[in-house]
């Protein structure tokens, strides 16, 4: 995470991550697989033309937030679940422990989900005295680590297998070797336990259906699938920008965002919820499922002719991927929460314009992250914009928390 | 949507599945089906009777949890009544554990050999398969097994996901429903970008693909 005071101190800070060369190297080698890994996997497809699609889409959807979240709860509730709307960060993770001490929870399992990470939430629950595991397996890297994610998709990018089995021997008491397929075995095994016994899931969501009341998400690992299982609570947690209107519209975002992400045409598991589900550890083996939708300023971005296209975003990580000062510098210094061209813009409105001051000066205007974006979102202009707000003060404008 | 159940959707859909590793059969019934699954548990090494990362240096509690596995398990909670007791019949004759309930007991959930499930939709051009999972036997079980096999008829494959949409609609807009799509082993790319299967879930799938006219398919 971002947070130096000053210019001054971010210079240094930048400097010691350029002279970091396992840091440069492997930020180098994934600059340069990327774009390939990409070009491959839209293979026979126009990536235009379908991003086109996610645009038109998202910008409808994001045209009537308010009345499709509406939809979306009316139709959740009717199938049992409980649905909260959180103004802020502060809120949402008020309502997120209420729920866990209610529930007489406190061992939480968690998945990778960009806006807990917006709202801090396992910082706070982990402050209420609660046991938060992180279930992913970058996640549980930096937790373990007290770090914040160095990137959207590959959260812990900026570490070496040599670190990872230095802190798995810590973990385990026993020592690891540095070979990547045992120290991923070794996780699934301690992970495992941490599932058996959780009694609340906390997952994300990238998609919630208005017509149902459905939540879809996207992972590769198969963790949240576990942990809305096991667990006999599961409380996911999204902002409002997440609401389109049926499948057929996520279905049209699901065929750009894991070709845009890690050059997929699709992550091992796409898991659709409906209601509260079978769950023999809960009372009357039903599930007990909380939505938590965070606002968080969207509501007003969404008002804004020129800043609610960053409502688009899948989060799909592109726009860090292909940033040149992205790969000299990594995410840490590239980022407060959100990394990438678009956490520049993230930062100052969902962080605050402090936590963005030194932020918005990393951009070189390139244009490599527009071409890119799986949403089309205009992040070089949209940035001069930002930092405009920023100097003249001209914006009445109040950023999030 | 104009080549739905053809050749084409047969063929991309193989050809999809195996670029993520699956491995991909074809059978006429069953029974053949079956007799793939006993055949995979069966070909398992003994010392495979130890869970993947068992083998490894763990904390004092996971390692408790490894002890909890006792013999070869296949699970497969979706079949019907019938088609579960020829399963159970062949697996016996093996010596191999077959269950169709109880994935919750810690011995289970410690890892299982194999999960094996039928599905209700293919999409041909992802290599997936849709899989209800409203049960919470099914979610289990194709999530702690090793090897997962899916079981999908052929005419349920789908040229893409639009095709596809009505009969996931269906699936989940059920009073209450999880419905998973699947493509693949379980993986992470979290350390160093390095690609390595079964972080969390099975470390292999298999799916066969049923096509009961195919009297030569012989999986
Ligand atoms: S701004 Fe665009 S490229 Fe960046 S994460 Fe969001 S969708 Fe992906």
């Amino acid at each position: 995470m971002q947070q130096a005071k000053d210019l001054k101190t971010y210079r240094e800070e930048l400097g010691e991550a350029i002279d970091n060369t396992f840091l440069h190297n492997t930020m180098d080698k994934f600059a340069r697989a990327y774009p390939q890994g990409r070009e491959n996997a839209f293979t026979g497809l126009d990536p235009q033309a379908l991003i086109a699609e996610v645009v038109e889409s998202k910008d409808s959807a994001i045209g009537r937030m308010e009345e499709l979240y509406q939809e979306f709860k009316k139709n959740a509730e009717a199938a049992g679940v409980q649905v909260h709307l959180a103004r802020t960060a502060a809120e949402a993770t008020d309502i997120i422990t209420r729920i866990a001490r209610e529930e007489g929870c406190s061992r939480v399992v968690k998945s990778k989900s960009m806006t807990a990470e917006e709202v801090r939430l396992s910082r706070h629950l982990a402050g209420e005295g609660m046991d938060i595991t992180e279930a992913d397996l970058g996640e549980w890297i930096i937790q373990l680590r007290h770090e914040g994610p160095s990137h959207m998709v590959l959260p812990a990018i900026h570490l070496s297998r040599d670190q990872v089995a230095e802190l798995f021997s810590e973990v385990t008491g026993a020592l690891q070797s540095n070979d990547i397929e045992k120290l991923v075995k070794v996780a699934r095994r301690e992970l495992r336990v941490k599932f058996a016994e959780g009694d609340m899931g906390v997952s994300g969501a990238n998609f919630c259906l208005a017509d149902s009341g459905t939540i879809g998400f996207v992972t590769n690992e198969g963790n949240a699938r576990l942990l809305t299982t096991l667990p006999r609570v599961h409380v996911a947690l999204m902002g409002l920008d997440k609401v389109v209107p049926n499948l057929h519209e996520a279905l049209k975002v699901l065929r750009v965002l894991p070709r845009n992400a890690t050059g997929q045409a699709i992550t091992s598991y796409v898991t659709w919820i409906h209601g509260p589900v079978e769950c023999k550890a809960a009372r009357n083996d039903r599930k007990i499922f909380h939505i938590v939708f965070l606002d968080n300023g969207r509501t007003t971005l969404a008002k804004d002719p020129l800043f609610s296209q960053i409502l688009r975003c899948v989060r799909c990580g592109a726009c860090a991927n292909v940033c040149p000062v992205f790969r000299m510098v990594g995410g840490h210094h590239f980022g407060h929460i959100y990394v990438g061209a678009i956490g520049l813009i993230f930062t100052y409105f969902f962080h605050g314009r402090d936590n963005a001051k030194n932020l918005v000066k990393n951009c070189i205007n390139c244009q490599a992250c527009k071409s890119v974006c799986a949403a089309g979102i205009d992040l070089p202009r949209l940035r001069r914009w930002s930092r405009a707000f920023r100097t003249r003060r001209a914006t009445n404008w109040t950023p999030g928390c | 949507m104009a080549n739905q159940n053809g050749i084409d959707s047969l063929q991309m859909f193989t050809s999809k599945a195996e670029a993520v590793s699956c491995v991909v059969s074809q059978a006429a019934s069953m029974s053949q089906v079956f007799d793939y699954v006993v055949d995979v548990c069966d070909k398992r090494e003994a010392c495979q009777l130890l869970i993947p990362g068992c083998e490894e240096a763990l904390s004092q509690k996971a390692a408790g949890l490894c002890e909890a596995k006792r013999a070869k398990v296949v699970a497969a909670p979706n079949l019907s009544k019938r088609d579960f007791g020829s399963l159970k019949k062949k697996c016996e004759e093996k010596g191999i554990l077959c269950i169709d309930e109880g994935m919750r007991d810690r011995e289970h959930l410690a890892g299982i050999d194999i999960g094996l499930a039928v599905c209700q939709v293919g999409i041909a051009d992802t290599g997936t398969v849709v899989l209800d999972s409203d049960s919470e036997e099914v979610r289990l079980s194709s999530m702690v097994s090793e090897v997962f096999v899916a079981v999908v008829d052929r005419k349920d494959i789908f040229a893409d996901a639009f095709a596809a949409e009505k009969a996931v609609n269906r699936l989940i807009l059920k009073n209450s429903s999880y419905t998973a799509f699947i493509t693949g082993a379980s993986r992470t790319s979290d350390i160093e970008r390095v690609l390595a299967l079964g972080v969390h879930g099975p470390l292999e799938m298999h799916v066969v693909i049923l096509d009961k006219k195919n009297k030569k398919a012989g999986a």
